[in-house]
């Protein structure tokens, strides 16, 4: 069996493609490029925030953070082919399952024993 | 050493000598258990009865038709589980009381179970008894819930599932923490322990307190301590560590918020010392006097101990029993590794839906590195029993022994003069019809979806409508 990737290398992997597509949208002049830069703006914050969480360090973290790099992925896909038309779309699942991993994180009522 | 027997039939049903009640009595006596009790032995169920609002621990008829069957042989059954440690800040089963309230409402009372649902350790759980464990891979004595420890005999009937903490529930836990008082678990959880204790073992990050002022719940800090070893002033938290006994209620509230941090070497120890612990809960009672029965259903990936239950990572995988708690489990963790996992469950989102994975210790951990078969290797190194096994699939009985047993007449002579006074049928009515209907449908018109009635409906629907408002 493969081994498992880490929630923490799945964050970290997540986060650097988020700041590859957020560097190469940057001098995108359509407006979907614009609004996606915004949103990763707040992505970004928001994983930095979690990247040190003792729940990051947890089996429990590899799902939801795996959902992450895969809408990431899917949105510097797009970037990559300039569908900016679906890009608005690829974004906020991107900004779902970034919500989701925060909520997760916070590991509200979780029994770690 | 030979393999020792494990008994085993699967979770498909289809007839009353099938289904799961009767096959649990079926490999309780194929596995011999039922010639452990001798008329007048005080026999000590023990159960898991769930956490409040967990979903996924064992249905009460399980234990009740144990506890019939018991009394069928002539002893004294009587169903338990244990106080916990606090374990979070929000126990439910912390105490007698709370337990017992926990277990009535989970279905575990003396009137579902016919027979007396106990508390086995005491009001706070200190009541307990001592054994010695010397060949115990880390602990070297163990202390033994009070009434497991008085009884004749101790079954371990066991919802087999995965655990945060010992990646694996199955017997080996039911008895290493399930059999263990309070003061048990402590040592278990290895309180105090120069190493690995969580005054000892864990990271503590006071640093990452920003102060009360940031941190608008900080008043949880302090309440989650039932040793009160935590105090929080304006900017700083302290925590009188030398004094903590890893009762873990805590644990849940710094780890999250950053002030704790757990290396997966204290979780590993704990596993060990679970099968350490069973060791001392089976030598308590007499090792020729425990029986194991694992319900392999409901697979869930955390435990009971939890306050909800996750759908299963598995399908139903069956029962099993021995007088081995080490195959027993052994024989569990194979048949979840044979099987499939349960699409959309956590197993599915681990990718872990092909049979050969070993798949607790990847949904059920809570930390990277432990193994689904610490507890049962300890349990070899340590003589609680084999890792080797041999798999025996055991024939239903014959279905007359599981049928309604409180009365075994044929209908027609159990109801007929019943019928005859309180006739259910009115055959006066409708030209002896009985009832008002229609005499004819469109059974294909149902089957499939037509809209919202504007194609009309289905005919003749307007004399039925009249006969109800005549009160027919």
């Amino acid at each position: 069996m493969a081994a498992v990737t880490k929630g923490l290398e799945n964050l970290q992997e997540t986060i650097a493609t988020c700041q590859q597509v957020s560097g190469a949208i940057a001098t995108a002049s359509v407006a979907e490029a614009a609004s996606a830069r915004q949103a990763l703006d707040g992505v970004l914050a928001a994983l930095n925030e979690v990247s040190d969480k003792f729940f990051i360090k947890t089996m429990m973290s590899v799902p939801p953070t795996k959902a992450c790099k895969t809408e990431a992925v899917a949105v510097a896909a797009l970037v990559a082919d300039q569908k900016w038309s679906n890009l608005p779309a690829a974004v906020e699942k991107l900004e779902k399952a970034t919500r989701a991993l925060v909520t997760k994180a916070k590991m509200d009522g979780t029994t770690i024993t | 050493m030979a393999a020792s027997e494990v008994y085993y039939m699967n979770a498909r049903s289809e007839s009353p000598q099938t289904s799961l009640v009767a096959k649990m009595l079926t490999v309780f006596e194929a596995a011999g258990i039922d010639q452990l009790i001798k008329p007048g032995d005080l026999v000590a169920i023990k159960i898991h009865c769930g956490e409040w609002n967990n979903t996924a621990y064992l249905r009460p008829v399980y234990p009740r038709a144990l506890a019939d069957r018991i009394k069928e042989l002539g002893g004294r059954p009587f169903v338990c589980d244990t106080t916990t440690l606090t374990y979070s800040p929000y126990a439910s089963r912390a105490t007698e009381l709370d337990l017992k309230m926990t277990a009535e409402r989970n279905g575990f009372s003396s009137a579902v179970l016919g027979c007396p649902f106990i508390c086995a350790d005491g009001f706070i759980g200190t009541g307990d008894y001592r054994v010695d464990v010397p060949t115990g891979y880390l602990l070297k004595e163990a202390y033994i819930a009070q009434a497991i420890a008085a009884a004749d005999v101790l079954i371990c009937l066991t919802h087999f599932k995965g655990h945060p903490m010992g990646v694996i529930g199955g017997a080996i836990k039911n008895l290493g923490i399930g059999c263990q008082s309070k003061r048990g678990k402590h040592n278990v959880h290895l309180g105090g322990h120069p190493k690995y204790s969580v005054a000892n073992a864990a990271i503590w990050h006071p640093e990452n307190f920003k102060g009360k002022a940031n941190m608008e719940d900080w008043k949880i800090l302090e309440d989650c301590c039932p040793y009160s070893l935590f105090k929080v002033d304006e900017d700083t938290i302290h925590w009188d560590r030398a004094r903590c006994t890893s009762c873990l209620g805590c644990i849940g509230v710094m780890a999250p918020r950053g002030l704790f941090e757990f290396p997966e070497e204290n979780f590993a120890a704990t596993d060990a010392a679970i099968a350490d612990g069973a060791l001392g809960a089976v030598t308590a009672v007499g090792k020729e006097k425990c029986g194991f029965i694992n319900l392999a259903i409901d697979i869930s990936p955390r435990c009971d101990c939890v306050s909800f239950s996750d759908m299963p990572i598995v399908p139903n995988l069956g029962v099993f029993a021995s007088k081995d708690p080490v195959a027993i489990d052994m024989a569990c963790l194979d048949k979840v590794r044979e099987s499939h996992g349960m699409p959309g469950s956590i197993a599915d989102d681990f990718d872990l839906l092909e049979p050969g994975t070993r798949k607790f210790e990847t949904v059920s951990a809570t930390v990277h590195g432990l193994s689904e078969e610490a507890q049962i290797n300890t349990g070899t190194l340590n003589g609680l029993g084999n890792r080797e096994y041999t798999l025996i699939e055991t024939e239903p009985q014959p279905m007359q022994r599981h049928l309604f047993a409180l009365d075994q007449r044929l209908s027609g002579e159990r109801f007929r003069a019943k019928f005859l006074k309180f006739t259910p049928f009115p055959y006066e009515r409708h030209d002896g019809q009985g009832f008002l209907r229609e005499q004819e449908i469109d059974t294909e018109f149902v089957k499939a979806w037509h809209g919202n009635g504007d194609n009309g409906g289905v005919a003749g629907g307007t004399e039925a409508a009249e006969g109800a408002k005549a009160g027919d």
